[in-house]
């Protein structure tokens, strides 16, 4: 897999791994990462509009294109308010570190796979639940209502979101035998019914908890109860302003990119092209035409997946944080674990 | 020391205001809060008071409408006709037909936009930013209307003593009919998408509960009473300006959602209201009598002979009641209004005890609260 | 006045929706005669729909505008106080034991004309901020010149 990086990257032979490793980092942030998250930003924007019966952006670029720039380079060059809080810098440091560190598993194609591990799918959760309790304590050291609640909000909901979350990554590892994206991604093909979500009539149930937990661990709109635009005006974010504000948007559309890319990987297929296809591009050894080419495949269905989620967000009203809760306990906690159960059958029964 | 009491918290102190998403308008909040769950709360206004009594009394009896009209800018109209008919009454102005109509018709209409402005404050309340825009886009035809006969969308300063300002023509009634016609297919669409949306219902279901003996303590009046379950209407106990000739109901709670009197029934009642004012409306254009528009000329130096009046109009709040006074000067001695506004601030620190925080929002801006009129 | 008198007066006064038929009581009286017009089966005044003060050459005249829920039947009642000087404040009896709404009217009528309503709960600086003086809804309030530091005349010789 390094080898195949030094070959996309033209890089000498003897170069050090960790070099590699870091370059990869570096490149994946600046031209997946952040343009995605750019575009997730743009879609939710223009897509919200159509459905509100408004325009949207429509200045900056064609048909508002750049308006995530736009918007970056404004809150960039305000003038941040000085905060005299040292305990909040850090846990805004500790929170960033632990959603940026999710960047190393990025399941972004069978080639250029950082970190292949078993584990690479749980270290997304553990970056969540970092930054889910890194909120939590951003909120307490704020001398605001506001700030209080709005941590307390979050951390309910980050801690309740990751178990069905979980249960229904465990059904997705189960067919595949193991949990390193190589594994599932080879237990689904390009066919929609060889997908996980497909396969089984379970499959179906899994992918909607795995999307809808993902909502509730996020904070996206309709179950955002921390973020509360309506009392909290933003919650432990209400007095963000300028470049910090920035970086806060910003990490909560990657978060939502994360979030989609590990829902397509895990249940909808990933990058998975036509076998026919990666054979003869394999033969005539062009690595860099199959990565851009899975990257496409997936970013397609991330985008796809970002759709719904967008459409539902604005289609329903915003639903109380204890309500988001009970939804997670008392209707998703149970449906990911009888799809779990319902897995475990499907699979000894398919292979035994 | 029992668990609950090694366990127990001090109550925190929030207030909210004046400004705040929210708050209906300008006024503070103090609530004590007990983790998430309100203890009690307490209101204060006064950040809107203008000093529009006052002003009344400085300026002419023609000009005295204008400054009515200023009351409540969402539903301008009944402070006009509040003033109108309670000095008509001490002057002992005929008010012909014509114009009796043509003030129904506005009336209607201004009922119609304020109630849609209360549908998309809900919405807002629950984060449904699409219903918010739809919501507006339709109140932006009936504005459109308002502007066309007046020439502004929300003060039209368009009542005069003993009659209106000018004459509708055909081609506002035609437009009126359309528009009515829109607002009707709208509404059916606002069912679809929003009114017994699952998600909109657990917020706003069983939250607020206002019953009928606490309205009737409270001196609540209108769509918040009548969703109580009282049935007051001025236009049916009093009716003034032609209403007596109209045949429609007042729609009563009947707590669909959840309880008669919570906030869905209010919004449930207002949309029900909306179609009853259609109904008016229709009535209304069918068969506007010919004749004036006007009935006598006012100048700035017009006088009114001593004595006083009080009227008492439906404002789209509730019962608005004006109490004026002349002394035969030019100008007039006292204008006091009763407005339905102060009977539902009465209820807010009720209200909120008990609920969590964020329902504050959809209990507060269900009881359509105007802070312009509360305060003058 | 006692009940008897009251009732000797209501009879030849009469009561009606028309602001000509009004009570004329004395203030001292007035929650006495709230309440009397509140239980009394003939009459049954239970709702308050108004409290309206105006200043008729230095009278202050309070109405009570009553509603009686079950018949319909409207009635008003009135009351005169009078301040000693131009910026004195004068007593009257508050009805708000009787109904809730009558908070708000008095406490906007105890800050506008300077009336103190006995057992009354009214607070301070709810309609007009801190540190106004006078009554400014009285026929004889000047307007003052400049309020916490705020001038409102642009020039001095306006």
């Amino acid at each position: 897999m390094i080898t195949a990086w030094q070959s996309i990257l033209n890089l000498p032979e003897h170069t050090p791994h960790a070099v590699v490793m870091i370059l990869v980092l570096i490149i994946s942030y600046l031209f997946v990462v952040l343009p995605c998250s750019l575009i997730m930003a743009f879609m939710e924007r223009k897509l919200s509009a159509d459905l509100q019966a408004r325009v949207g952006p429509n200045r900056s670029g064609p048909a508002g294109f750049f308006q995530p720039v736009s918007d970056a380079l404004k809150l960039m060059q305000k003038v941040d308010s000085p905060s005299s809080n040292r305990a909040e810098a850090i846990w805004l440091g500790i929170a960033g570190m632990a959603l940026y560190s999710t960047v190393a598993v990025l399941p972004l194609g069978s080639l250029i796979l950082l970190v292949d591990t078993d584990m690479s799918v749980f270290l997304p959760f553990w970056g969540v639940i970092v930054l889910t309790f890194a909120t939590l304590m951003m909120g307490l050291t704020q001398d605001t209502v506001s700030g209080w609640l709005g941590g307390l909000r979050t951390s309910l909901r980050g801690m309740a979101g990751v178990f069905p979350a979980l249960i229904a990554v465990l059904c997705a590892g189960l067919p595949a035998g193991g949990f390193s994206w190589s594994h599932i991604a080879a237990a689904q093909s390009a066919a929609p019914y060889h997908w996980t979500a497909f396969n089984n009539p379970f499959g179906a149930i899994s992918l909607i908890v795995f999307l809808m937990s993902g909502m509730i661990v996020l904070g996206v709109a309709p179950l955002d109860g921390a973020i509360s635009f309506s009392e909290l005006r933003g919650g432990t974010a209400a007095h963000l302003s300028g470049p910090k504000l920035g970086m806060f948007r910003l990490s909560r559309f990657y978060g939502m990119f994360l979030w989609c890319v590990m829902a397509v990987v895990l249940f909808l297929g990933g990058w998975s092209i036509p076998e026919g296809l990666t054979e003869a591009l394999r033969d005539s050894n062009s690595f860099g035409v199959i990565v851009l080419i899975e990257l496409f495949v997936l970013l397609i269905k991330t985008f796809a997946v970002m759709l719904l989620i967008v459409m539902f967000s604005q289609v329903t009203p915003r639903m109380r944080v204890d309500q988001v809760t009970d939804l997670n306990w008392k209707v998703l906690s149970p449906f990911s674990l009888i799809s779990l159960v319902g897995f475990a059958f499907w699979t000894a029964w398919l292979h035994g | 020391m029992s668990l609950r009491e090694y366990l127990a918290t001090d109550f925190t102190n929030w207030s909210l205001g004046p400004y705040h998403p929210a708050l209906p308008g300008p006024m503070m909040l103090r609530l004590q809060l007990d983790g998430e769950i309100i203890v009690s709360g307490e209101t204060e206004a006064g950040f809107l008071h203008r000093g529009l009594e006052k002003a009344l009394e400085r300026h002419s009896w023609q000009s005295s409408l204008t400054y009515a009209d200023r009351l409540d800018p969402e539903s301008a109209i009944f402070g006009e006709l509040a003033v109108c008919l309670a000095a008509e009454e001490i002057a002992g102005i005929d008010v012909p037909r014509r114009a009796q109509n043509i003030r129904v018709i506005l009336s209607e209409l201004t009922r119609i936009s304020s109630h849609l402005g209360f549908l998309a404050r809900m919405a807002k309340a629950v984060g449904s930013t699409p219903m918010f825009h739809y919501v507006l886009r339709d109140r932006e035809r009936v504005l459109d209307l308002f502007e066309l006969l007046t020439g502004a969308r929300f003060s039209i300063n368009f009542l005069r003593l003993g009659g209106v300002s000018a004459d509708v023509t055909e081609g506002f009634i035609e437009r009126v009919i359309d528009v009515c016609e829109l607002i009707r297919i709208r509404l059916k669409e606002y069912n679809d998408l929003f009114s017994f949306n699952h998600a909109f219902l657990k917020r706003s279901s069983w939250i607020g509960v206002l019953s009928s003996e606490r309205a009737r303590a409270l001196g609540v009046t209108g769509p918040n009473a009548r969703a109580a379950g009282l049935s007051l209407d001025v236009r049916k106990s009093a009716p003034y300006s032609g209403y007596e000739l109209i045949d429609f109901e007042i729609p009563v709670g009947r707590g669909e959602g959840g309880t008669i009197g919570d906030a869905h029934d209010r919004f449930v009642l207002r949309l029900r209201e909306i179609t009853q004012s259609l109904e008016i409306l229709k009535q209304s254009v069918d068969s506007i009598p010919a004749g004036q528009f006007q009935s006598v000329k006012i100048s700035r130096e017009f006088t009114i002979a001593p004595g006083e009046a009080y009227s008492r109009v439906e404002s789209p709040r509730g019962t608005l009641g004006c109490h004026l006074v002349s002394d035969g000067g030019t100008r007039p001695a006292r204008v006091q209004f009763k407005t339905p506004s102060t009977g539902h601030m009465l209820t807010i620190p009720e209200l909120v005890i008990g609920t969590r925080v964020e329902d504050i929002s959809v209990i507060l801006l269900s009881l359509d609260i105007s802070l312009a009129e509360f305060d003058r | 006045m006692d009940t008897n008198e009251l009732k000797r007066k209501l009879e030849i006064k009469g009561a009606g929706s028309s602001l000509k038929q009004s009570l004329a009581i004395d203030v001292g009286s007035l929650a006495h005669t709230a309440q009397f017009l509140r239980d009394e089966p003939n009459w049954q005044m239970d709702d308050l729909e108004n409290i309206s003060a105006f200043e008729m050459k230095g009278d202050i005249l309070l109405t009570y505008f009553l509603k009686s829920s079950s018949t319909g039947k409207t009635m008003v009642l009135r009351a005169t106080v009078t301040p000693k000087t131009e910026t004195s404040e004068v007593d009257a009896v508050s009805v708000s034991h009787l109904w809730a709404i009558a908070i708000p009217l008095e406490q906007e009528i105890s800050e506008l004309f300077g009336v103190r309503f006995q057992g009354g709960k009214t607070r301070p600086h709810q309609v007009l901020p801190e540190g106004w003086r006078g009554f400014p809804l009285r026929k004889s309030y000047v307007f003052p010149i400049e309020f916490a530091s705020i001038k409102h005349q642009r020039h001095e010789h306006e």
